[in-house]
């Protein structure tokens, strides 16, 4: 069993809520979730991240608008949609589900 | 000393070392390639692409004239490469298209190594086709009881077919299910055209139906009927894969069985085929018919184990032709010997002899037939129990006596029938005379040979000799050293005497059994005793000619060569 791959799955899993939650708070570009997510210690490659941003908009739970940068190509600035902000709610209820469940484990087996 | 090349990467332009020009170039390409199947694909890539721009530029503010390998190593690190990138592409998108037919393994037979009771071959066969290789397993079983063909069938392909050995090959033989798949595929396909054309029917005459119910009836019958189609689909397939192996299997043991005895399929067809045609097709229509699917099998065996190479479509409608070709010298060979046994023909004969001194006539038959060593050692052999060829001279059991008592007459008399058949009553006749029959007479005993040799050059046309003895009131006639193969219930003629009269020696009258009689010492006195044509019957029945042919062809194949 490979630790790192393991691990690398679990922050897989919560990426996209990760993505949704920083979204959510203002519209965001790709850097400053980079930074964001960095700052929170959460370290991932940042390809992973434009492979989910583009399927994330492409189901329509992300919407962007072209922002003219001062220095350099213009930026794609992400926002909710009212699906995704409906998404983000339901992985919340999971998330909160899943902390407790993982919590209660972890505490009864240690 | 590195050259400096300009860049224009998403807008923006930055210079760069050549080198980390070619590695970022090896990049970006990697990840075209990697995300190039999905959706947004291209979309992806341009991201990621500004982003190094943005990386790059930030770099450039810090100093540095130019990006180096160095900075692009870092920033492909921070990316991450495309096989880092890799399990999210499959697990989190739902809209990636089917990865391409071409990269499954082909499917292949092999033998399973992790499921074999013996080789593996039905494990293989099963993993092939699907299904569970019990099935092939009772089968197999089934046909130990078929004269062992299972056994060499089995054999064969435990031989042909290869141990599935590396985990490639194991897949491979797994493969796709190619078969059932795309047949399911095709009919999906089919039906969905018939199902929407049925929708449109029913939303016609949604006025009176709830349309919701149509297409719920529609969808379950087109369920049912794509269940049914697979199940039969398969269950087909593998039966007749099977039954077309142990066709094959047996025409090709026949094909060699003929070739091999070939010394006597070669005198012995030409009683059956005479003229030029029918002759020479003889061979050519054999090989062809044989020949022709045992030679397709090797072909699609070799292509199996050979893996992919597909076959010209020229050889496989080349194969059908001759195959056809070889069916019509067949037909034509059949109806030829049809035609040539069509009419019956009998000539009868009253015979000239002398009256034995006594009371009693002895008919004796010299066995001819049984003798399989020649006094010369002359080639002979036996083919089955019917016929034998003795240079090149064929023999079947082909005189048939009958004892009748005839109260009326006073003195004995000795009547031949001779039949044949041919294509026309004339060439029956001719066929029929060219049989020459005759007997011995010693006093009282009259010698007959069992069975009269058809020369070479004279067709066999069923040819038959009755001898009819007539025996007077209060005179008695017995027959002789009647062989074992004279079938009593084998009947030439038209026959109005009762069976029994040719089995055993037997007397006409109620005399008391005959006593065994010593030949020895005695000289025959009359030889060939003319002919005289009394009447020429008339008969023709199909059954007859039938029972001609059957009788032929059953000899045929029971060789037996001595």
């Amino acid at each position: 069993m490979n630790i790192d791959n393991t691990q690398s799955q679990m922050r897989k899993g919560v990426l996209e809520f990760c993505i949704l939650a920083i979204i959510r708070q203002g519209e965001a570009y790709p850097s400053d979730i980079i930074e964001k997510m960095k700052a929170a210690g959460l370290h991932v490659l940042e390809g992973t991240l434009y492979p989910l941003l583009t399927r994330l908009k492409n189901a329509g739970l992300l919407k962007y608008r072209w922002v003219e940068s001062p220095s350099g190509p213009p930026r794609k600035y992400f926002s909710m949609t009212p699906e995704g902000e409906a998404f983000y709610h339901m992985l919340e209820e999971t998330w909160k589900e899943m902390v407790t469940a993982v919590n209660q484990l972890t505490q009864t087996n240690s | 000393m590195k050259k400096i090349i300009n860049v224009h990467l998403a807008g923006l332009l930055i210079p760069m070392e050549d080198t980390a020009y070619d590695l970022l170039k090896a990049y970006i390409e990697s990840l075209q390639r990697h995300f190039g199947q999905e959706e947004g694909g291209d979309e992806i890539v341009s991201d990621i692409e500004a982003r190094i721009g943005e990386l790059f530029q930030e770099q450039l503010r810090k100093g540095g004239n130019c990006i180096t390998d160095d900075d692009v190593h870092a920033v492909i690190a921070a990316m991450g490469r495309p096989e880092e990138l890799g399990g999210e592409t499959e697990s989190s998108s739902p809209a990636t298209p089917q990865p391409s037919v071409s990269f499954r393994p082909r499917k292949r037979l092999y033998r399973d190594p992790d499921d074999k009771i013996l080789g593996g071959v039905c494990g293989g066969l099963g993993a092939y086709f699907g299904v569970d290789p019990v099935i092939f397993r009772l089968v197999f079983a089934l046909l130990l009881f078929g004269a062992g063909t299972g056994v060499l069938l089995y054999l064969v392909l435990w031989i042909a077919v290869p141990r599935a050995r590396t985990a490639a090959e194991k897949l491979e033989m797994r493969g796709e299910r190619v078969d059932l798949q795309n047949i399911s595929q095709a009919v999906k396909e089919e039906l969905s055209g018939v199902k929407s054309k049925a929708q449109d029917l029913g939303k016609e005459a949604a006025g009176v139906f709830k349309k919701k119910e149509t297409t719920d009836i529609g969808e379950a019958l087109r369920e049912i009927i794509l269940a049914l189609l697979r199940v039969v689909g398969w269950a087909a397939k593998v039966i007749l894969i099977l039954i077309g192996l142990v066709i094959i299997f047996s025409l090709g043991v026949t094909l060699i069985a003929l070739i091999g005895s070939s010394a006597i399929v070669i005198p012995l067809k030409s009683f059956i085929w005479v003229g030029a045609w029918p002759g020479m097709l003889f061979w050519p229509a054999l090989v062809l018919v044989l020949g022709i699917p045992v030679v397709a099998f090797m072909i699609f065996l070799i292509r199996k184990l050979a893996g992919a190479q597909r076959m010209h479509a020229a050889v496989g409608y080349g194969l059908v032709l001759l195959w056809l070709l070889g069916l019509l010298m067949v037909l034509y060979m059949t109806w030829d010997v049809g035609h040539h046994f069509r009419v019956k023909r009998i000539s009868r004969m009253q015979v000239d002899f002398h009256q034995p001194s006594g009371k009693t006539l002895y008919v004796k038959l010299q066995p001819v037939m049984d003798e399989s060593t020649d006094a010369a050692g002359r080639y002979h052999m036996i083919l089955g129990d019917w016929i034998s060829l003795r240079d090149d001279s064929l023999f079947y059991p082909n005189v048939h006596v009958h004892i009748i008592p005839a109260p009326e007459n006073d003195s004995f008399r000795i009547e031949i029938l001779k039949s044949a058949r041919g294509a026309t009553g004339s060439e029956a006749f001719e066929n029929a005379r060219r049989l020459s029959f005759s007997f011995a007479q010693q006093d009282s005993v009259i010698s007959l040979p069992d069975a009269v040799p058809l020369p070479s050059g004279v067709p066999f046309r069923n040819q038959q000799i009755e001898v009819n003895v007539y025996v007077p009131n209060n005179k008695q006639a017995f027959l002789l050293g009647a062989p074992a193969w004279q079938d009593p219930y084998q009947h030439g003629g038209d026959e109005d005497e009762p069976d029994d009269e040719e089995r055993f020696p037997q007397s006409a009258s109620n005399q008391p059994k005959p006593h065994p009689l010593a030949f020895s010492g005695l000289s025959i006195s009359d030889l060939a005793p003319g002919w005289r044509k009394e009447k020429q019957a008339d008969t023709s029945s199909s059954s007859e000619w039938m029972d001609g042919l059957l009788y032929l062809f059953f000899s045929l194949f029971n060789i037996q060569p001595q």
